[in-house]
């Protein structure tokens, strides 16, 4: 039985990653052939340290702000579902944040984050200044807010009241319940949340190059203040390729974390 | 034993539960039923603490249940509740073997003790054991609700309508099997319904709720026959009487009968034709063929041609049969008598007419 749902879940990775893999092929040879004519590969091995670390810098700024979005996604998505009055509260602030475009919220975080780093020693010795990657951590992570945050009240509320009563009546303690029903049950969801905004984050990253916290849009703002397409392409291209290894990463972990009884439920 | 004892239960200001005394004995079915919201459910809640009393005691074996450990209270009470909750998630075999995981059973137990359960159930274990709840019928999955709720062998069971999504006839069905496992295992059994047919059909005891309050607590038998108020009058319905026929068997009012032998019957045809213008006639092993006219017998030949031969099934009951089914097969087939058969169908006896009638109006004056 175990094994049977195992090979059903490494049958759907690998569906998935050779339909990736297929599609990714395609893109490459197409681009192949685009960075010979444009010189990206010049582009890229002139400026290949650089590169490599704007590239880790990317991955670290979204990383971070996806994860700690994901907490307080999480936990502001129970406390919504836990608590009635504060549901409004909470979507009413993680749907405004969303409407803020990107460069304004970078913009807005730069003055009070001076303030605070002029005021408080220790966080100027954490390194918080109004530019760099302090506000841009800050405004990525409450980006990644509202589809978590959406997604895991969402998983809460889907669950049928009966299957809780059911768990509780048969004597499961509310720890449990968390790990046996709740938790299974709710964590595709939440998972679909934190794709959609792993892929947004990635994208937003490149904004934080404006305010200095550097990432894959260092190349593609140095590229438009220098007219270079190729350096434009060489940015962008990646972060494409990022946001789209990313997505099926994700895709994956939720295919193979999704229990096979509710296949499909709640996405 | 399950005592309540003045329980009540507030919402707000508004009593879901007011004031309830009652015992329900062991190994007995007690059946809740009442309109809807008049607190069915939140009794049985009560029991195994879902929800907390607002004053009162509730007393399972002499022993409070305020002052268990719910989780420990509710591993060793049979839940099935209202809309089934199978988890979604988990297979058959994994929703039923919940409890005995919770009780760290051994994985061998376990195992076995799934089988043994859907078998019970009459579900086929190998076919059922894999499956996820998405793929069930209503009525299977309430099975499997039943058999989930049985798993750990729990002493007491509480069903908040159980059968309620199945349509009427797998549901007679189904009543009659869990009686059947109810009987055979002896479990202490709340059941919530709001179908009198239902409770008549399974209950040892009924109790009647109406805006909270304990109306009426009885037999079927007793409920049916002397309804304490207006309102239990009309829950029971018009047919009562009928329904009461329901509840009792052809043995109760059998009566000894005569019959003839097909090959030696001048014996004692004389002594007979005293008793009535009738007798039974069966075959050499006691086995019902007929009946015959015996004003007409006197030699062989002439029983051959008096004997109205027919179906053994047309013109008697088991003895098991209820009054009911017995006098609708009266009614159906026009006449006065039936023979009562036991297993084997073996003639055993007679059940007329007259004697159900009288029956009937015995217990409408007590
Ligand atoms: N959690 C609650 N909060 C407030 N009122 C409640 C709550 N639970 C039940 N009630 C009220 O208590 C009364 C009894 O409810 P209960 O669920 O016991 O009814 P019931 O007899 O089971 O009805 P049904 O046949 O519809 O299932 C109803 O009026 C209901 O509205
Ligand atoms: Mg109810």
């Amino acid at each position: 039985m175990i094994s049977a749902r195992q090979n059903l879940g490494e049958y759907r990775v690998l569906k998935i990653i050779t339909t990736y893999a297929g599609l990714g092929g395609a893109a490459l040879l197409t681009i192949g052939g685009f960075f010979n004519e444009l010189s990206i590969t010049k582009e890229f091995f002139n400026n290949e340290a650089r590169f490599i670390s704007e590239t880790l810098q990317h991955l670290t700024l979204s990383g971070i702000a996806v994860s700690m979005g994901s907490v307080i996604g999480v936990a502001l998505g129970i406390i919504a579902f836990k608590n009635r009055a504060s549901e409004k509260p909470a979507f009413l602030f993680v749907n405004f944040v969303q409407t803020i475009p990107s460069l304004a919220l970078f913009g807005l975080l730069i003055a009070p984050l001076a303030y605070f780093s002029d005021a408080v020693p220790f966080l100027r010795q954490l390194g918080v200044k109004g530019i760099g990657t302090a506000p841009a951590l800050i405004a990525l992570t409450l980006y990644s807010l509202l589809p978590i945050t959406r997604n895991t009240f969402t998983s809460l509320t889907i669950i049928p009241r009966g299957v809780i009563d059911a768990g509780l009546g048969m004597g499961m303690s509310r720890r449990q319940l968390l790990v046996k029903v709740q938790i299974p049950l709710a964590l595709p969801v939440v998972l679909t949340g934190i794709r959609t905004s792993a892929v947004q984050a990635i994208g937003n990253t490149t904004v934080a190059a404006l305010i200095g916290a550097g990432g894959l849009g260092t190349f593609v703002f140095q590229g438009l203040g220098q007219a270079a397409p190729d350096l434009i392409l060489l940015g962008a291209i990646s972060i494409i390729f990022i946001a789209l290894a990313a997505d099926t990463a994700l895709q994956a972990l939720i295919s193979v974390l999704t229990p096979k009884g509710i296949s499909g439920a709640g996405q | 034993m399950i005592e309540l004892i003045n329980v009540s239960k507030k919402y707000g200001d508004i009593f879901a539960v007011k004031d309830i005394s009652m015992t329900i004995g062991k190994a007995e079915i007690c059946v809740l039923i009442g309109p809807s919201g008049c607190g069915k459910s939140t009794t049985l809640k009560m029991i195994n603490r879902m929800v907390e009393p607002s004053s009162g005691d509730i007393l399972i074996d002499n022993e409070s249940v305020a002052e268990l450990k719910p989780e420990l209270l509710r591993r060793r009470i049979g839940y099935v509740i209202q809309s089934i909750g199978l988890f979604p998630h988990m297979t058959v075999g994994e929703n039923i073997a919940v409890v005995p995981r919770l009780l760290k059973w051994e994985k061998s137990r376990v195992a076995a003790r799934v089988d043994e359960l859907l078998e019970l159930v009459k579900l086929d274990a190998l076919k059922y054991r894999e499956k996820y709840p998405s793929e069930l019928s209503g009525g299977e999955a309430q099975r499997v609700g039943v058999a989930r709720a049985l798993a750990a062998d729990p002493p007491i069971l509480l069903m908040d309508e159980p059968f309620g999504a199945v349509d009427p006839l797998n549901r007679e069905r189904l009543q009659y099997e869990f009686v059947k496992i109810q009987k055979a295992l002896n479990k202490t059994v709340v059941f919530v319904t709001h179908d009198i047919d239902e409770a008549i059909r399974i209950a040892d005891k009924i109790a009647i709720l109406k805006a909270g309050e304990l109306v009426q607590y009885d037999t079927p038998e007793n409920m049916l026959a002397a309804p304490v108020n207006k309102f239990v009058h009309d829950f029971v319905g018009v047919d009562r009487a009928l329904k009461r026929l329901s509840r009792f068997k052809v043995g109760e009012l059998m009566r000894p009968t005569t019959s003839i032998t097909m090959v030696n019957y001048s014996t004692s045809l004389d002594e007979m034709r005293k008793k009535g213008r009738f007798s039974w006639v069966t075959d050499v092993n006691k086995r019902l063929r007929g009946w015959a006219e015996l004003t007409k017998i006197s030699t062989e030949k002439e029983l051959n041609e008096a004997l109205t031969e027919l179906d053994a099934d047309l013109i008697s009951a088991h003895v098991d049969t209820s009054l009911k089914d017995a006098l609708s097969k009266m009614l159906e087939h026009g006449v006065k008598t039936l023979a009562v058969v036991d297993d084997d169908t073996l003639l055993i006896g007679e059940i007329r007419m007259a004697d159900i009638v009288d029956f009937t109006d015995e217990g409408d004056s007590s």
